[in-house]
């Protein structure tokens, strides 16, 4: 009789914490994203060396009148990173004009009055929009011609690439 | 060999496999972190992306199942209100992958329940995927959402 009460309590404590029930938990974590507005970027200026002569470089800072520029716009005040793809030579034909160096600058506006330098790349610079948006950014240049650099009209792209 | 001789070893056996109070638990890792997202364009984030994937730790028994049942947004509201902006979930933005070394990943539609055993390791990570669909005149700012993860532990 003691043993079989002693049984049956065991198989009551087995009984009841098999029926307990499953043990429920929660956790959150959150989804979050930034939109901003997309970027644009607009040559708005070509880098104009104008007469070169043979054998005599010719440098257009990035802060000079004839300076290329870009006009970006996009999310106020965000960080950007430019990057450019640069050409080694002017061509006119079969014939290049060599670029020695190359020199940048960024501005809040379209003037590059206090712009800030960095030297034009691949690789990317960070920078940032002005509180209104906008980044203009100046590249200049210096070409060096040989002594027997043939005549002509010399071109090259200069491409400037904006991410956030 | 009295009875109760016989039933108590199955006791000890039947208490140490049921999990201990604070054994099983659920826990936040990582936030599903979609960054900088452009206007217009939809973004995506893969659950194998370590960086922006969101994660769930969860910790049971060896062999026990889990219940995994997901209450997901279907748009995330902007800080500050004004608006919100879509985002959805598809048939493989949940990864389930245990510690154990010879654990693979497994990928499910975290819409549905699924009932999961631990049958490498009493543990597993959950990893979340997910895409937002900003409009193309969606208003600048930061978005945010929560995703619950409620587990029955069996």
């Amino acid at each position: 009789m003691r043993t079989t009460t002693r049984v049956s309590a065991v198989v009551a404590a087995l009984l009841t914490l098999g029926a307990l029930p499953a043990k429920a938990q929660s956790a959150n974590i959150n989804a979050v994203a930034n939109v901003f507005q997309a970027i644009t970027v607009t040559g708005a200026q070509t880098l104009d060396f104008g007469n070169v002569f043979p054998g005599v470089n010719k440098t257009i800072l990035a802060t000079a009148g004839t300076a290329g520029r870009f006009d970006l716009a996009g999310q106020i005040s965000a960080p950007v990173q430019v990057a450019f793809a640069l050409p080694t030579n002017l061509t006119s034909g079969a014939n290049n004009l060599a670029i020695a160096t190359w020199t940048g600058c960024t501005s809040p506006t379209t003037s590059s009055a206090g712009c800030t330098a960095f030297t034009p790349s691949g690789t990317a610079t960070t920078t940032a929009f002005s509180g209104a948006g906008a980044l203009s950014v100046f590249v200049g240049a210096t070409v060096s011609p040989t002594p027997t650099q043939a005549s002509g009209a010399y071109t090259g792209i200069v491409t400037l690439t904006a991410n956030y | 060999m009295p009875r109760c001789a016989r039933v108590l070893p199955l006791l000890v056996l039947f208490l140490v496999a049921r999990p201990l109070a604070g054994q099983s638990f659920v826990t936040p890792i990582q936030d599903l972190n979609f960054g900088i997202v452009i206007r217009g364009v939809t973004t995506s984030v893969v659950p194998t992306d370590p960086v922006r994937r969101g994660r769930f730790y969860v910790k049971h028994i060896l062999n026990g199942q889990v219940g995994l049942r997901f209450t997901l947004p279907s748009r995330l509201d902007r800080v500050g209100g004004g608006a919100t902006m879509p985002i959805n979930f598809g048939a493989n933005d949940l990864m389930i992958q245990g510690t154990a070394s010879n654990s693979v990943p497994e990928f499910f539609n975290p819409h549905g329940n699924q009932n999961y055993k631990l049958d490498t390791s009493p543990d597993i990570y959950l990893n979340m995927g997910g895409q937002v669909s900003p409009a193309t005149n969606q208003p600048t700012g930061t978005y945010i959402g929560t995703i619950t993860l409620t587990c029955v532990f069996f």
